[in-house]
């Protein structure tokens, strides 16, 4: 009986363990708002300007290389993939709307795994700083209250 | 759903329908001012009074760069409730002001940015009652602007009469570059109309000398019952925070070392008369309102070319005394002249405000 409820135990904590702590593909993804407004920032801001931006956003100036990277390839895919996109409208009917949405789910695809791409590259206390910050943010976005 | 692809306007797209959501395709659409077209760029028709209208993912091109002029904004919210803009919504080169909100209606500009702005970036003014129930949504305020970025805006980039708003986690960053009112300014100005606004965790920071020899400050402030709270502002050319005839206002932070008022005077020790630009300063000037009830609280007021905190009449040479001003548990440390300097101030509390051993300093 003991062995079960020591088992059971333990079984409670790691489940604890695990919804407080969701995969980080999750948490990416319940806050992509966020990650495309970085990548957006970064890349129309001035080079000078970016550091400050990463510095406003509580990243530390010795991770900035790291996330300054990772967004400037997703810049550089989502640009190639816009090129294909402008391509593509020149385009009339059926055939434009599937190669059209066929780039759009691509796109959404590489800003997701960019996205966790770039957390991953954060030192254990950046990216749970971060997180705070970004859950933090979050509840600015104005949510409907039912009367 | 508007789809991809570059817009030349001409004429004002009117948004006059409730419950919507003006969304855009990607590759993000851009919706660029005609040369000659001066009038909105889109509009929600106060007319018919829309309300919970979202804009997202287009792009508002002002096209100065091609000689585009506007007489208003490239996107005027007025008359619209519960209205936001959000996600991939973006400024730029805007030759007047930008964003409209009307402060009788609750409004939301969240995860936006705006950069290379002739004027403001967000004008909010209407002068109807102010709205003050927000209860429709949360966080209930009537204006909020946040997570947002603004760099390089020719005046401010937030400006005048705000009521019940929340300017939250936004990056100010070279602002008020142009000073084309002929006067220095803020990166954002809280002005006399301004009441209930809480600014928290924003960072202010590099606002810059003029053409015409005026210069930015980080935030400027008239107005009433103004909170500032955990805010960095570093690196600008004038005052870190310059207010005038303000009533109520509380600068303070959670934790003094993460966010700084420092560096600021970038003009340095001496500029314009004086002992250059402070930290903080309070200004008084005959004719102008009465300052009262300021409280400058846990905050790290370093490293300037001045004081950590002015309150004086410094340059106009006279004006009212600054009633009910506390000074309490800051570093003043290495500022260049001093650490507090009041003479505009009457009876000030002042307790544990260090002058050295704090601050890195």
């Amino acid at each position: 009986m003991s062995k079960l409820l020591s088992a059971l135990s333990t079984f409670v904590m790691f489940t604890a363990l695990v919804a407080a702590e969701p995969p980080l593909q999750v948490q990416v993804t319940a806050n992509i708002e966020f990650f495309e407004h970085m990548f957006a920032t970064l890349d129309m801001a001035p080079e000078t300007a970016r550091s400050t931006f990463l510095s406003h956003l509580g990243i530390p100036k010795e991770e900035h290389q790291k996330v300054l990277s990772v967004a400037a390839e997703f810049s550089s895919k989502e640009a190639q993939l816009r090129t294909q996109a402008q391509s593509i409208l020149a385009l009339k009917g059926a055939e434009q709307s599937v190669l059209l949405g066929s780039i759009r789910a691509e796109r959404t695809e590489l800003l997701h795994s960019d996205a966790v791409l770039l957390m991953k590259s954060l030192d254990s206390g950046s990216r749970q700083a971060l997180l705070g910050r970004i859950s933090q943010m979050q509840k600015l976005i104005p949510k409907r209250v039912s009367n | 759903m508007l789809q991809s692809g570059e817009y030349l306007i001409s004429s004002t797209l009117w948004v006059r329908r409730s419950n919507i959501t003006v969304d855009g395709a990607w590759p993000w659409p851009v919706l660029r001012r005609s040369v000659g077209f001066t009038q909105e760029l889109m509009y929600t028709d106060s007319g018919s009074n829309p309300s919970w209208v979202t804009i997202r993912n287009i792009y508002f091109d002002g096209n100065r760069y091609n000689g585009a002029t506007s007489t208003s904004f490239e996107l005027n919210l007025y008359g619209c409730s519960y209205c936001m803009v959000t996600g991939n919504a973006l400024f730029i080169s805007s030759p007047y002001f930008a964003l409209g909100t009307d402060n009788t209606k609750p409004q939301a500009v969240t995860y936006v940015n705006l950069q290379g702005l002739e004027y403001l970036g967000i004008y909010t003014s209407n002068g109807g009652t102010q709205c003050s129930d927000a209860s429709g949504w949360s966080p209930s305020r009537c204006l909020n602007v946040s997570n947002s970025w603004f760099y390089s805006i020719g005046v401010n980039a937030i400006g005048f009469d705000l009521n019940n708003a929340l300017i939250a986690y936004n990056s100010f960053n070279y602002n008020h570059t142009k000073c084309l009112f002929g006067a220095p300014g803020g990166q954002i100005d809280l002005d006399t109309g301004s009441n209930d606004v809480l600014v928290q965790n924003n960072s202010f920071t590099n606002g810059p000398s003029c053409p015409n020899d005026f210069w930015a400050v980080g935030v400027e402030l008239h107005g009433s019952n103004i909170a500032l709270v955990d805010n960095v502002i570093q690196n600008n050319t004038g005052e870190g925070i310059y207010m005038e005839g303000v009533h109520n206002i509380s600068v303070s932070s959670t934790n003094p070392s993460a966010y700084p008022i420092s560096n600021n005077n970038e003009r340095g020790h001496g500029y314009n008369g004086c002992w250059g630009f402070p930290a903080i300063r309070i200004h008084t000037m005959t004719g102008k309102p009465q300052s009262e009830t300021i409280t400058i609280s846990n905050l790290w007021l370093t490293a300037g070319q001045s004081y950590g905190v002015e309150a004086s009449a410094c340059r106009t040479g006279s004006g009212p005394p600054v009633l009910g001003l506390t000074v309490q548990n800051n570093c003043v440390a290495g500022n260049l002249v001093g650490g507090l300097y009041l003479p505009a101030a009457w009876y000030p509390a002042l307790s544990n405000n260090q002058t050295s051993g704090c601050g890195g300093y």
